[in-house]
């Protein structure tokens, strides 16, 4: 009788485990993530609702006051309901990019330009800084096209920028104090080396994420990283004149 | 029971908001493709006017093009003497009764070149003997070569800062400027000269001690030589001290290609407005408005194209801005004109050229430094995250992902000194150093220069050089550093993130104590029950 009352026990409580496992997942911090996103934290609430885009996540809850996130050069106070577990990301705004100096149609030549980008999180873990295009080929003039650069050390990127005379092509190089090694060379080739050499390592922009900065909590100071663009069009390619432009994205993520 | 504890945590997991966290922002990048072989119209040269024994100012008009004008070279003689995007240039010291020819010619943004201009030839004015006036007022009227010229002051003012003074003023006629400026009527802390003859003048006075009396005498040469008394006077520092200490730029250098200086350094990771290079021909531009600005904005890389046109030696400032309108110490280069290799001090003039720095305990001064009379090494400080070292120290270790900060105690040195310059040797590559200026305080109490952290391991020297005016080495102290990875230091979090942390560390090992505990319990407790139930049965 007593083994019948211990097996028929040990059932039941296999079942409350598994829901006491549960509730303990919704206080545990970083419950879900994925490449794209990560689950910050679940919890119950009234009155709100969460509504989201590609650029946003927003959600509305009631009954706060005093809440959001205050920060000075010596602490970070994060008030309010939702506010402690959330971790606090922030990017500035990348400037557009005119390259310089316009590429003769017929000549060929190189345009240079960059952009800087200052990211500032607590986050413990750090945080991954990515790039893409919204097109391919990134630039684009109507029907007319520069390729994305292809580098020769593929996968790596290539250490220089290197323009055939029958090339036509549109590549970058990011330089930050935490990238990762696919960016890093040894001043000979691309990862490699732990160098943070400018203007070195260059790639193409694809429609797909580029990861280029993995970097720890950096909050209140932030950390910089500088993308160095580069189009190069070879003496032997005509090029039809106008404005090529690209459209890129620049997403921070929190780890 | 236990079905209404099951479906209330169903609703509690699944009904919950989920927060996203990521930041992301969308750009452009533009590239314009066009042939530009057309060439801007050529500009006509509309005066050569001798203004002074050794200046003559030339003037031309504007050029157009059908993308942009890059600017104008200014021939003199035949002979490329200055590239300018104005329309005017002083050409000074020059040769007292010569005559000189000059043209220009414009070229756009595509390089594309004008015709060269008409030409005009003038011969600059005699050197007359000097004639010293000492008219106590801001007038004065001499007599030269039997004409009158007329020198008068107009316009003056004077704004000081804590620790500098701005000076403005206009003057009826052309002349130059002598400014000397002191904390008795003797004037003998300092002077600074204007060399270019013109109506309209400024001038920042520097290195000033805060809420202290100065007096200045401003005198002027006018294009005859003659010499007269302008304005003298005093003004009072202010004693409110609002600025703070700005890092400088990392990995400033200047790297001679033919006749351009390829100029690249590292922003600091500080909120910052804007950064400004200074050229000068003389010597370090002290602030950022000693010399020619040659680049203002928030860059990493900037051509100083065509600059060794008449210069062998070129000598450059770059310093760092906020929006509060604090300025850093300054990070200097120096370019000097080769005509077979590349060559720049920062690449290649380092300190220690060829043998590896070897750890060793220094002694706090080695027979290769030059001390200053009454000066301890004590009173050079380097501080970083509110630790003091000194060169007294026999080893100093710093971070090397922190900013740290040079300074010298103002009253441990003499008073008059042009400037200090410290130097820092590339841990990673010894061939490799960079250099900063060092700068009074806000306080006015020390010499101070704020240095950005150069992220990476090793051991480096510091040399520290003090200069007179007579440009002459008056003192010299380097030491060891060695930077090292103390991430133990700055991977630590601050409220309430450390808490966070930690107390996810711990209870990642509680919780499976915790769950092992509670099934136990649960066992317990329905076994009781069921065995209860069964004898109430």
């Amino acid at each position: 009788m007593s083994l019948k009352y211990l097996l028929k026990s040990i059932w039941q409580s296999a079942i409350i485990t598994i829901v006491i496992i549960g509730f303990f997942s919704v206080v545990e911090a970083d419950v879900r993530s994925s490449t794209n996103y990560k689950l910050e934290s679940d919890s119950i609430n009234f009155g709100g609702g969460l509504s989201t885009s590609s650029n946003y996540s927003l959600e509305s809850t009631a009954g706060e006051i005093a809440t959001g996130v205050s920060s000075s050069t010596s602490y970070s106070l994060k008030a309010g309901y939702q506010q402690m577990q959330a971790v606090f990301i922030s990017i500035t705004e990348a400037n557009p990019v005119i390259m310089t100096p316009d590429i003769g149609g017929i000549t060929g030549g190189i345009a240079n330009g960059s952009t800087s980008v200052l990211v500032t999180t607590d986050s413990p873990s750090g945080y991954q800084l990515t790039i893409k295009a919204s097109d391919s080929p990134a630039m684009q003039k109507g029907v007319d096209t520069i390729s994305d650069y292809a580098p020769l050390a593929n996968p790596d990127p290539d250490l220089s920028f290197s323009t055939g005379s029958g090339d036509a092509h549109f590549g970058f190089s990011p330089e930050s104090d935490y990238l990762i090694q696919r960016w890093k060379d040894d001043t000979f080739a691309c990862n490699t080396g732990g160098n943070n050499t400018a203007l070195a390592c260059w790639d193409g922009l694809s429609t797909t994420e580029k990861v280029m900065v993995q970097g720890p909590a950096n909050h209140p100071d932030g950390a910089s990283t500088t993308i160095h663009f580069r189009v190069g069009v070879g003496g032997s390619v005509i090029m039809p004149e106008g404005e090529y432009i690209a459209t890129s994205t620049i997403t921070a993520l929190p780890l | 029971m236990i079905k209404r504890i099951f479906y209330s945590l169903f609703c509690l997991v699944f009904f919950t908001p989920i927060l996203v966290m990521a930041a992301s922002g969308d750009f452009i990048i533009q590239v314009n493709v066009s042939d530009d072989f057309t060439p801007p119209s050529t500009p006509t040269l509309l005066s050569a006017t001798a203004t002074a024994a050794t200046q003559i100012d030339v003037t031309w008009s504007t050029s157009t093009d059908n993308k942009a004008v890059g600017g104008y070279v200014l021939l003199r003689d035949g002979l490329a003497i200055a590239t300018t995007s104005l329309t005017i240039f002083s050409d000074t010291g020059l040769a007292p009764e010569t005559l000189y020819s000059y043209s220009v010619y414009a070229f756009d943004t595509a390089y594309n070149i004008s015709s060269t201009s008409n030409s005009l030839s003038t011969t600059t004015l005699a050197l007359p003997p000097p004639i010293i006036s000492t008219s106590t007022d801001n007038v004065s009227e001499t007599t030269s070569g039997g004409s009158t010229r007329v020198v008068r002051l107009k316009d003056f003012s004077v704004f000081p800062t804590p620790t500098e003074a701005t000076f403005n003023w206009n003057t009826y006629g052309s002349s130059n400027y002598v400014l000397r400026w002191g904390r008795s009527n003797d004037y003998n802390d300092g002077y600074v000269a204007g060399e270019i003859y013109k109506d309209s003048h400024k001038t920042l006075v520097t290195g000033l001690e805060k809420n202290t009396i100065y007096f200045y005498e401003l005198t002027a040469n006018t294009p005859s030589g003659t010499n007269v008394l302008l304005k003298r006077g005093q003004f009072k520092t202010e004693a409110e001290i609002k600025s703070i200490s700005l890092p400088n730029v990392r990995f400033f250098s200047a790297i001679v290609k033919n006749s351009d200086v390829e100029l690249s350094w590292k922003l600091p990771l500080v909120e910052l407005d804007s950064v400004r290079i200074v050229r000068n021909y003389f010597g370090y531009p002290k602030d950022v408005n000693d010399g020619v600005v040659v680049y203002d904005g928030v860059g990493e890389y900037f051509l100083d194209k065509d600059v060794f046109l008449d210069k062998d030696v070129l000598y450059y400032t770059i310093f760092v801005k906020d929006k509060e309108g604090n300025v850093s110490s300054g990070a200097i280069a120096r370019a000097v004109k080769v005509t077979s290799s590349i060559s720049s001090d920062n690449e290649e003039s380092a300190l220690v050229p060829t043998e590896e720095i070897k750890e060793e305990v220094k002694p706090s001064f080695t027979e290769n430094d030059i001390s200053l009379k009454d000066f301890s090494v004590n009173s050079i400080e380097i501080i970083q995250n509110g630790n003091i070292n000194t060169f007294l120290d026999e080893k100093i270790e710093l971070s090397h992902q922190d900013t740290f900060t040079l300074s010298i105690v103002k009253k441990s040195l003499p008073p008059h000194l042009k400037s200090i310059i410290v130097t820092l040797i590339d841990p990673t590559d010894h061939r490799r150093s960079y250099s900063f200026l060092l700068k009074l305080n806000s306080e006015g109490t020390a010499y101070e220069a704020t240095l950005a952290p150069l992220n990476v391991v090793g051991l480096s020297q510091l040399r520290i050089e003090v200069f007179d005016f007579e440009e002459q080495i008056v003192g010299l102290y380097t030491k060891q550093i060695k930077f090292l990875n103390k991430t133990q230091i700055s991977e630590e979090v601050v409220f309430p993130d450390k808490i966070i942390y930690s107390f996810k560390e711990f209870t990642n090992l509680l919780f499976i104590l915790i769950v092992l505990l509670i099934i136990l319990l649960i066992i317990f407790l329905l076994y009781r029950r069921n065995s209860k139930e069964d004898e109430d049965k």
